[in-house]
């Protein structure tokens, strides 16, 4: 009798695992935090590392709240609050405030995500959530930017609107290359620089954690309904697209697996929604709406899914009885 | 036949009863207790100063006859106007082309600062009803100082144009009932 | 003195109609930003509910079956027009608070559950109890609710001002759901430990 090893499923692995993924985000995250710090000096330092530790933090003190074992915890820990701490910081402005970018965090980890299970089970993105918190609970701060230059690490100088609220409201645009670069560009602290974003889309697009194609479509599409609600003015597509937190939304975070629809045909109605919400709602409010554009398509997926999910294999439809 | 139907009546006609009697009863009651917790329309207009003059004692001095006036009629209309104990004029007003042509009611004070007519303060009549415009506080105070020369069509509340607009009105045919009064 | 301890415990506790049945939701999540308002519908309501549990408690073999939820709602809007001309008249401020929720206790689920499923098949007295009681349940209940939104979202307690600081969202009708849930998590847990000790203890005993 040949000797027979009996496993189970998978037999192949990848070599794929969470903490894998995460710290490959990670890393694709390093090129805007660094330019963050970089552009808005101390306060964005503080406020990322606090949001990195109260996420993390956050997800210690649920699970030693529920009984489990500090070792245990430290064995499956799989450094996804680190990524939704990091995200949550790089899409908040750089102020001292940094009770705002704690409370965001905290309620993003254990309102969103450990509540409904850990993860791979929360229902929206949870950075998206925490921003949005933190957004309508402390709108005057949160809608108070700095703009800064590459000199300026240790001081504070101007505040005033976004390059995205001048370009609703008034028209004015700086230079694609000032919004690629982040020079002089008052708005998030990972948002400004696109290319350090870029960057890390492409590392994310290599490493194969992200398709590239689906955040592309996002953003042609957001620039594109921009230029639509503008009269048909092509000159406001560029601006539009290097404006506020799309790309960096649509790169890092309407790309969470798990609030994704399954097939491929909802991945693209979903970053199109994206795109598309993100613009219309921008024109109409004049607020950045990149995070209420991915939580709205996240509540939207169980539908999606639904209206998409392709025909499992080998499956039939049962005949109508014939009459 | 005739069995199934004679319960129907009977319940029918008790349950017509108690009814009746229930309306009835209730109807009177609420009749005695209307009139026991009457608010006259003098309360209403001293809890209307009351609210615009917040610290300082001021009463009612007389009552304008408004029936003469006509103009702006579209747009809003004079209910009544109170001269002040201050020199105020209290101007109780209904501004017309409101959410789903409905109309909203003010009172809005009018002091005369070198014979121009000015708004001092806005209250909304609560008495019809409350709405989603009661629960505003400080859009009614960015009325506050308006003259007949101001443009008051910037003056609106986010998801209330249409409410807003007829709040406009009103304070619009204030302040051109006063100078009308002033002038004439 | 059982029966009054029980309905008191009931209302209050074992059956609190916010946070165990979840009766009467729109005032709870609209009208707990503040405390005091908190405390001025549960006192409505409380009132409306103990009167309306005693007159359909005595009605309640008059009222034919099938038009007795018209009666009902015929009975308890009497008395919160009651309810709004006294307020009107007597207490102005506390009637501007409550708003258009005042005429809205009409369909406030609370009274016209336990006038279905209480008044109409117990005595009277016990029907007045059980309203006093799910009414104070109720005050209680959104008067708590009130004032931590209050504090959270507005910085005060009772209008009373306490520091600069407040959370917005809690003032909001998101933060509001979200209150209740935390509200109606905390309460059913600390129930459940209790029942667990109970069991605990009973079965030491034996």
């Amino acid at each position: 009798m040949a000797e027979f090893k009996f496993s189970q499923s998978p037999h192949i692995k990848s070599g794929n695992s969470t903490r894998k993924v995460m710290i490959n985000v990670l890393i694709a995250l390093l090129p805007a935090t660094i330019m963050g710090i970089v552009y808005f000096g101390i306060p964005a330092l503080l406020t990322i590392l606090t949001a990195v530790i109260s996420s993390v933090g956050a997800e210690f003190v649920y699970e030693l709240i529920l009984g489990k074992k500090f070792k245990s915890i430290l064995k499956r820990f799989d450094f996804s609050s680190a990524v939704t701490g990091l995200i949550i910081a790089l899409i908040s402005p750089a102020n001292y405030h940094l009770y705002i970018p704690f409370i965001a965090s905290v309620f993003a980890i254990i309102v969103v995500k450990m509540l409904f299970g850990g993860t791979g089970k929360n229902l929206v993105n949870p950075a998206a959530a925490g921003r949005i918190v933190a957004f309508i609970s402390f709108t005057t701060i949160m809608n108070n930017f700095v703009a800064p230059n590459i000199a300026c690490i240790f001081d504070n100088v101007i505040t005033g609107a976004t390059s995205l609220q001048s370009l609703l409201f008034d028209g004015t645009r700086l230079s694609t290359l000032d919004l690629l670069l982040g020079t002089g560009v008052a708005g998030c602290i990972g948002e400004t620089c696109k290319i350090a974003i870029l960057v890390g889309g492409i590392y994310l697009a290599i490493r194969k954690i992200i398709n590239i194609i689906y955040p592309l479509i996002a953003i042609a599409i957001a620039g594109l309904v921009a230029v639509m609600l503008n009269g048909f003015d092509f000159g406001v597509f560029l601006p539009a697209i290097l404006s506020g937190g799309l790309i960096f939304g649509a790169i890092f975070m309407a790309t969470d697996y798990v609030t994704n629809p399954v097939s491929a045909l909802g991945k693209v109605v979903f970053f199109i929604g994206y795109g598309a919400l993100t613009s219309i709602l921008r024109h109409f409010t004049g607020y950045e709406t990149a995070s209420f554009a991915i939580l709205l398509m996240n509540l939207l997926v169980p539908l999606i899914d639904k209206c998409t999910l392709s025909k499992p294999f080998g499956y039939k439809k049962a005949k109508k009885e014939a009459k | 036949m005739a069995t199934i139907k004679k319960p129907f009546w009977k319940s029918f006609v008790t349950s017509l009863i108690v009814m009746i009697s229930i309306i009835v009863v209730c109807g009177g009651v609420l009749a005695i207790v209307n009139d026991l917790c009457k608010v006259s329309d003098e309360e209403r207009i001293q809890r209307a100063i009351d609210k615009i003059y917040v610290d300082t004692d001021v009463s009612l001095e007389e009552t304008l006859d408004v029936s003469t006036y006509d103009k702006n009629q579209d747009i809003g209309e004079i209910k009544a106007c109170y001269v002040l104990s201050n020199g105020d004029y209290l101007v109780h007003v209904t501004g017309k082309k409101g959410y789903s042509n409905g109309s909203i009611t003010l009172y809005v004070s009018v002091s005369v600062d070198n014979s121009f007519a000015t708004v001092k303060k806005t209250v909304l009549d609560n008495y019809k009803g409350q709405t989603l415009m009661s629960k505003l506080t400080d859009f009614y105070d960015r009325f506050s100082g308006k003259t007949s020369s101001d443009d008051l069509t910037d003056i609106v509340e986010a998801g209330t144009t249409r409410s807003s607009q007829a709040v406009q009105n009103a304070v619009y045919c204030s302040i051109d009932y006063v100078n009308t009064v002033i002038g004439g | 003195m059982n029966k009054f301890s029980k309905i008191a415990s009931n209302g209050l506790i074992k059956e609190n109609p916010t946070f165990k049945l979840i009766l009467g939701t729109c005032p709870t999540l609209a009208l707990t930003t503040a405390a005091f308002n908190g405390i001025g519908m549960g006192l409505a309501v409380t009132f409306v509910l103990i009167c309306s549990n005693v007159l359909i408690s005595l009605l309640k073999k008059v009222i034919p079956s099938n038009v007795r939820i018209p009666a009902y709602i015929l009975i308890i809007a009497t008395f919160v027009t009651i309810v709004k001309l006294v307020l009107d008249k007597f207490i102005p401020s506390l009637y501007d608070a409550l708003g258009v929720y005042l005429p809205l206790i009409v369909v406030n689920c609370i009274i016209l559950g336990r006038a279905e499923s209480f008044a109409s098949k117990n005595p009277v007295t016990d029907s007045a109890l059980d309203g006093l009681f799910m009414g104070l349940g109720f005050t209680v209940s959104i008067t708590l609710m009130g004032a931590v939104r209050e504090i959270l979202g507005a910085g005060a307690i009772f209008g009373f001002k306490l520091w600069d600081f407040s959370i917005d969202f809690f003032a909001s009708s998101a933060g509001a759901f979200f209150t209740y849930a935390i509200f109606i998590a905390l309460f059913n847990f600390i129930l459940y430990k209790i029942e667990q000790k109970k069991k605990l203890s009973l079965l030491e005993v034996k």
